[in-house]
């Protein structure tokens, strides 16, 4: 494409760009790494094969084929665009041949993926009349279909979701095809983490079991995008051992990644251009070329937003625009619009899309030259499936990153080595969270009842004696029966903790639909009555919390401020599970007992954020069992003894800081979203009696997420101060530390920044001894 | 991950934080013997044999296949009427059946088979039991079994490893719902009874109350509330024997039918080439029955027997200018008679009429192949 490389060109001379620019990164095209088709791979699938113009096979495609037709579990990790589905699909189509009794389970974390998934495979199938029946089986396919599916389907494509409540408590129906479950594929296995991962272990255990009952010890094959722990993650998903396979033998084009950070504003509050437009006038320089374009961002709002904009940047009626269409593409558009848009991108028609992630996994739009991303969508590795979007085989693409005002972008934007170095975010699960394995105990006594001597992570009896005095399983000649009238399945949904969400009901002008959900912790903070909602770009006004009903009832109000409730949490460390002084100050691992209670809340004005009134609130107290990472400040050692050094009416805001900032960059070693972990902050904390900080799991039980943080504290302390360090504003702001209080305390910022400093040398220096 | 012992510290915090909401069980290891005449038959299962008059005494049973295919060359003692109390609605691997009744018709008696499951370890013995009555002859007799009773008991027998025989089955509830699914508020079987059987129960427990009843029995072992489950039970049962000797007793009396059931007896028969069923259905059209106007007029058109149909649906069409009968007197007149205004006139009615959006669009299209003939013509 030398109509991009010129557009390259031009826009790495562009001053007004190249300044706001903190890194123009080119990696180089790649020679791919062939390997002979496997001899023993039967003609039949060879042909289809070549008939797709697949002659060879990449390094990785063969390794996996070698390992899988041995018997081995593998964890396959490549890039986006490396050929990923033939690592599974080539072993169990030959296995399938080979033995026409055996069946494979594929899990996709989404429908969509199922989807194309099941065409790919049919494509390949019926390319060389290869004598294997695809069946897809979830929430979408018909009751006629489904028996067909569990009678004669010899590779079932399927969710987790349906998995769990539709094919295990229904086991006998499924005789046939689990006992002879031979391979079962989990695509996409990073996204199994926190509470979907926790789950997943958990119906994972289940499938095990019930595949032993009938039998059978199926082989599982994982892919994953690029993590910095794919083996591990998928080692605590699968509870086997696991070859890693990640050297990844496909050719790559050479491709430029450009980290943009629009430029200031107000350098006194921090403030930056917005995303929204100049992401817009981005991908409009390239548009107006003709260069195929997509624009990812976070929100369906803002992805509307963007489409418009370019649009009317591109508007010429002499031209009609030069036909140049750009269009949007999200979730809650209907099928058919989707398909006709993904259609318009492979045949040429369309030269542009906006797109929320739902464009992100799978789904074929042919080969695109550009990605501009509108703002850091979450994770590293959803940056690399995203700007994977763009780049064909052998060719040039770009990729431009814009930041936004967010710590997590500003962070990353400023300290680009960590985007180009190895990867640096984990996937961290807690399979053993006691909710969610009571949750999957319950349905897997429905499904089977246990011995007493039975296991299921652990020994059940103390499991089953609890659930026995629930009332909802009954022992009886030394087993364990589900004696309920219920069935547990449908009441345990894999995706959230709770099921107690809170409903929200635009009732305004005798209106009465609902716009959205929430878990009632969050609702307690932002739902409360008299708070201002915002959704999709909207503001509501909350009328009443009906925690009783699990409703909220808002209506559409216009108002110049927000409102920001204040939480009074009180923490209680109730286990204490391990200690260690490697970060230089006392670390502890336990379960607390989190309190929490809104009481009151501020009004706070848009823009300014300046503080126009407080109102009460009346809640009932949340409480929540869950895991956490305490950092104690100890007096004799070297964290604590700086912090002793600051002033003590600097002290309780330093500490705050220090936790927010943290926090705030936690996620990018995480891979969680910022609210899914909390800090409380304690000058003197009553179990301690030292300066201390709580980094716990939002999630009842936890999610791995306080285990994580521990384990990458170095890592997330080196990112604060970082952050703190290289961030441009006076005295904080939302990017970094937070804006300052009311109190005109200019010192804050300068005391975090010292503390943080002093904290990190300390521990690298730890290490480096210890090492 | 936490280990064993850390799981067991939370698992009693959370045993102490939630609600006492907890029911004490009795660890009561022997077996409350049911009342007379419950007899105890194995660890944990007993039997229970009812006789009353068989319902069937004057019909001839070689003439149930018309309406049953799957009765052909089988005697009327080859129907086995069943019926099974679960542990829970809405099935799955974790949903069992603690009590199962079978009745039979020997020697102008009906005589019903309950069998009650004390505890789950006897759940092996309880399926054996059943085992020996469903040999291969029989012919099951259902309400909404195949859907629910006979798949729940296919798994049963699958996890416990035995293989369950396959018979072929009579869904009453298939049939109720061919017949009177127009003129009755649902097809559950106590309507049946109240309205067509004239069976009026007293003191019913209501089906969704019965799992709990018997996890409240396995809990306390008092076995008095399992009466009212039993009761309930074999009247479901006797029912299912009632109501196929009624639908029997109208088949061969077709011209005892209840004027409202006329139409729908007559479109199986119909159905079933059976030649009363155009008697019927005429009947019922007399009475302006629009529904077998339909039947009959479809027949006609099968059978090349064009004027009759057209004389029907001029009559309905007279009656009601509703889109069925005009559409097919608009196909006849444009592609039969070609008399084109009419047909136009016909379509023109029926599109001021509301319609769904795919016969609106289907109309059009119409109206305008008939608009271009009228000018060409």
């Amino acid at each position: 494409m030398t109509n991009l490389k010129d557009k390259l060109n031009t826009l790495s001379l562009d001053r007004a760009f190249t300044d706001n620019v903190t890194r123009w990164e080119k990696i180089p095209s790649r020679n791919g790494k062939y390997t002979n088709i496997p001899e023993k791979v039967f003609p039949v699938i060879k042909e289809t094969l070549f008939s797709r113009g697949i002659t060879q096979l990449y390094s990785h495609q063969a390794e996996s084929f070698t390992s899988v037709t041995a018997g081995e579990n593998i964890v396959v990790v490549t890039p986006t665009a490396s050929g990923k589905s033939l690592c599974y699909n080539l072993p169990v189509l030959q296995k399938l041949i080979e033995n026409p009794e055996e069946r494979a389970l594929y899990l996709f974390p989404t429908k969509a993926l199922s989807q194309d998934q099941q065409s790919e495979l049919n494509e390949l199938i019926l390319a060389g009349e290869i004598p294997i029946k695809v069946s897809t089986y979830d929430g979408d396919t018909p009751a006629s279909v489904r028996v067909s599916a569990r009678e004669s389907g010899r590779i079932v494509i399927s969710n987790p979701d349906m998995l769990h409540s539709g094919i295990l408590p229904n086991h006998p129906k499924w005789i046939k095809f689990l006992s002879n479950l031979k391979y079962v594929v989990i695509d996409e296995v990073h996204i199994y983490r926190g509470i979907f991962g926790s789950h997943m272990t958990n119906v994972i255990r289940r499938l095990k079991r019930i595949a032993n009952f009938y039998g059978s010890d199926p082989v599982f094959i994982c892919c994953s995008a690029t993590i910095s722990n794919p083996l591990e993650l998928a080692r605590q998903i699968v509870e086997s051992d696991l070859k890693l396979i990640n050297k990844s033998g496909a050719p790559t084009g050479e491709k430029h990644i450009v980290l943009y950070n629009p430029p200031l504003v107000d350098p006194v509050q921090g403030i930056r251009r917005g995303v929204v437009l100049e992401s817009s006038k981005i991908a409009t320089k390239f548009l107006a070329d003709k260069i195929k374009t997509i624009v990812f961002s976070r929100s369906r709002v803002r992805t509307e937003l963007i489409a418009s904009y370019i649009n009317k940047n591109l508007r010429n009626h002499f031209n009609e625009n030069k036909k140049i269409r750009v269009e949007a593409y999200r979730g809650g558009y209907l099928p058919r619009e989707r398909r006709a848009i993904e259609k318009g991108l492979r045949t040429g028609e369309i030269q542009g899309v906006v797109s929320t992630t739902a464009l992100e996994l799978g789904i074929d739009i042919g080969g695109l030259d550009l990605a501009v991303l509108a703002g850091f969508p979450g994770s590293i590795s959803s940056v690399w499936q995203q700007a994977g979007r763009a780049g064909r085989s052998n060719t040039l693409s770009a990729a431009i990153i814009i930041a936004s005002a967010s710590p997590v972008d500003q962070y990353l934007v400023k300290n680009p080595d960590y985007f180009f170095g190895r990867s640096p975010e984990s996937a961290w699960i807690n399979p053993d969270n006691i909710f969610i394995l009571l949750d999957h105990l319950k349905c897997a006594v429905f499904e089977l009842p246990f011995q007493d001597t039975d296991e299921f992570s652990g020994p059940v009896t103390d499991f089953m004696s609890y659930l026995e005095e629930e009332g909802v399983v009954r022992l009886s000649g030394g087993s364990w029966y589900w004696a309920d009238r219920s069935y547990p399945a449908e009441q345990v949904g894999l995706r959230s903790a709770s099921p107690d969400n809170i409903v929200i009901i635009n009732t305004t002008k005798g209106k009465n639909e609902v716009i959205g959900e929430m878990d009632l912790p969050s609702a307690k903070e932002l739902l409360f009555q008299n708070a201002v909602y915002i959704h999709r770009g909207e503001q509501y006004l909350s009328k009443a919390l009906d925690i009783e009903n699990k409703c909220c009832y808002v209506e559409e109000a216009d108002l110049n401020y927000y409102t920001d409730s204040i939480v009074k949490t009180d923490i209680k460390l109730l286990q204490n599970d391990a200690e260690d002084i490697s970060n230089t100050c006392r670390t502890i691992m336990g379960d607390v007992l989190v309190r929490s209670q809104v009481t009151k809340y501020k009004k706070l004005k848009f823009s300014t954020h300046e503080n126009i009134g407080y109102g009460d609130i009346y809640l009932p107290e949340e409480e929540m069992h869950t895991r956490s990472a305490v950092l104690v400040l100890e007096k004799n050692t070297v964290s604590g003894k700086a912090f002793a050094l600051i002033d003590d009416t600097l002290k309780e805001e330093v500490i705050g800081r220090i936790g927010t900032v943290l926090k705030n960059v936690a996620p990018v070693f995480l891979m969680c979203d910022s609210h899914d972990i909390a800090v409380a902050e304690r000058l003197k904390d009553q179990y301690t009696e030292e300066p201390s900080l709580y980094f716990y799991d939002s999630c009842p039980g936890g999610s791995g997420l306080a285990e994580g943080f521990l384990k990458k504290f170095p890592l997330i302390l080196q990112a604060a101060n970082d952050l703190v360090s290289s961030c441009n504003c006076e005295k904080g702001c939302p990017s970094c530390i937070g804006p300052v209080s009311e109190k005109g305390q200019e010192m804050v910022k300068g005391e975090v920044s010292k503390f943080l400093r002093t904290w990190l040398f300390s521990v690298i220096d730890n290490s480096e001894e210890s090492d | 991950m936490g280990s064993g012992g850390a799981l067991t510290g939370r698992l009693s915090r959370i045993r102490t934080s939630r609600n006492s909401k907890s029911v004490s069980t009795q660890k009561n290891e022997s077996i409350t013997l049911l009342k007379h005449p419950w007899r105890h038959i194995k660890p944990f299962v007993s039997i229970r044999q009812s006789f009353s008059t068989s319902p069937f005494n004057n019909i001839i049973p070689k003439n149930i296949p018309l309406l049953f295919p799957q009765m052909e060359n089988r005697n009327i003692e080859k129907l086995l009427f069943y019926d099974l109390e679960t542990t829970g609605l809405s099935g799955g691997a974790g949903t069992l059946a603690f009590l199962a009744g079978f009745g039979w018709v020997e020697n102008d008696r009906l005589i019903i088979n309950q069998y009650f499951l004390h505890d789950f370890p006897g759940e092996i013995d309880f399926l054996l039991l059943i085992k020996e009555l469903l040999t291969d002859d029989k012919i099951l007799v259902s309400y909404n079994g195949k859907s629910f009773d006979h798949p729940l008991l296919r798994t049963r027998f699958l996890m416990k490893g035995l293989k369950l025989p396959s018979i072929s089955e009579i869904d009453l509830l298939h049939t109720s719902r061919r017949l009177w699914k127009n003129r009755l508020p649902s097809c559950r079987l106590g309507v049946i009874e109240d309205r067509i059987l004239d069976i009026h129960r007293v003191n019913d427990i209501p089906g969704i109350e019965v799992p709990d009843i018997y996890f409240d029995f396995l809990k306390t072992n008092k076995s008095e509330p399992l009466e009212g489950v039993f009761k309930h039970h074999l009247q479901d049962i006797k029912s299912l024997a009632f109501l196929l000797a009624y639908i029997n007793g109208q088949w061969f009396n077709p011209f005892n039918i209840p004027e409202n059931d006329k139409t729908s007896f007559g479109k199986i028969m119909l159905f079933r080439n059976r030649e009363e069923g155009l008697e019927l259905l005429k009947q019922s059209f007399l009475k302006k029955d629009n529904e077998a106007g339909k039947i009959l007029s479809i027949y006609y058109k099968r059978n090349k027997n064009l004027t009759a149909a057209v004389n029907i649906w001029k009559e309905m069409w007279n009656n009601s200018q509703e889109l069925f009968q005009g559409l097919e007197l608009a196909k006849y007149y444009e592609h039969k008679t070609k008399e084109i205004e009419s047909a136009l006139e016909i379509v023109k009615l029926l599109m001021q009429k509301e319609n769904t959006e795919r016969i609106m669009s289907k109309l059009e299209h119409r109206m305008k192949r008939l608009e271009r003939k009228s000018v060409s013509g």
